[in-house]
């Protein structure tokens, strides 16, 4: 996987990234507090799940499923292994880019207390309006279901 | 008030009790209820969405509680209320078949989604939201004389 793009200062820009094909999978961590009554078919997800950070690159964050199984890592078990985030949707990366999102590769390093985490990606494009969160909800599949 | 919460050295925010007070008991209960949801968003630890993202700033918090408060009262319903890993509150009621959602992104910064029978809009408010007050009202009157019509 190559690095992602920087910027004069070192930190990483929004991009698509070359190496994540469209038939990669990757992970939107969900907080318990996003769940909400399922009703016309739709996953039981609030839009609010689907937000682009605050801090730049701005991106939603995810992690790579790919990066995650290459490393023989359980995916499951890393995902949620703090009981604030129990759960987890995943999303084909052909399906964000049909949407006109971009995905790329923001690996962090450790920060504490948070820990490092080589497998971190960012889409990006998502923005304020509900549009494209609610399409997100709609393409989310459990991953790790209540 | 703020605290310190205790081996993080974070600062949170308490929403003071006499913001936003109401008469009667049952806008008492909402305002109790809203409060309660909000303080607990501003204390969120950071990474609670399981990345980085910090609590709920309370400026964020403090615009949004007299609003959410004041349209929960005309809708006569307290909203599903969700944090966003930016920072921000997303307020959301289903009335009767329609939807309202309330996204506050800071201090006088808002935008409301509503849907009823198929139409939907979308718009940036400030701090003006007479249009989100007067879609609720609309969509009781239109209740009220279903209602009746049906009687």
């Amino acid at each position: 996987m190559k690095p992602p793009p920087l910027d004069e200062v070192g930190r990483v820009v929004p991009h698509d990234h070359p190496d994540i094909g469209d038939d990669w999978i990757v992970v939107r961590r969900i907080h318990g507090g996003w769940l909400k009554d399922a009703n016309d078919g739709a996953i039981g997800l609030s839009t609010a799940s689907f937000s682009e950070s605050s801090e730049p690159p701005r991106g939603m964050s995810i992690d790579i499923l790919n990066l995650i199984e290459e490393e023989g890592i359980d995916a499951k078990t890393f995902l949620t292994s703090r009981p604030n985030y129990p759960y987890a949707v995943l999303f084909r990366v052909g399906d964000l880019r049909a949407l006109g999102l971009t995905v790329g590769f923001h690996p962090l390093k450790e920060k504490p207390p948070f820990p490092a985490n080589p497998y971190h990606g960012e889409v990006w494009g998502i923005g304020d309006a509900r549009g494209p969160k609610n399409e997100l909800r709609k393409i989310a599949e459990w991953f790790v279901k209540p | 008030m703020h605290s310190e919460r205790p081996g993080t050295g974070n600062v949170f925010y308490i929403i003071q009790d006499s913001v936003a007070s109401t008469t009667s008991a049952s806008n008492r209960i909402f305002e109790r209820q809203i409060r309660n949801k909000f303080n607990e968003l501003c204390a969120l630890p950071s990474g609670w969405d399981g990345y980085r993202s910090g609590p709920v700033p309370f400026g964020t918090a403090n615009f949004a509680f007299a609003l959410t408060e004041r349209i929960a009262t005309i809708a006569d319903a307290i909203p599903n209320i969700f944090p966003t890993s930016a920072g921000e509150i997303q307020a959301e009621w289903e009335i009767d078949g329609g939807v309202v959602e309330l996204v506050f992104y800071g201090p006088l910064r808002a935008s409301v989604y509503v849907e009823y029978e198929g139409q939907s809009e979308e718009r940036e408010l400030g701090s003006d939201f007479t249009f989100v007050e007067g879609w609720i009202s609309d969509l009781k009157a239109k209740r009220t004389l279903d209602e009746a019509a049906a009687a």
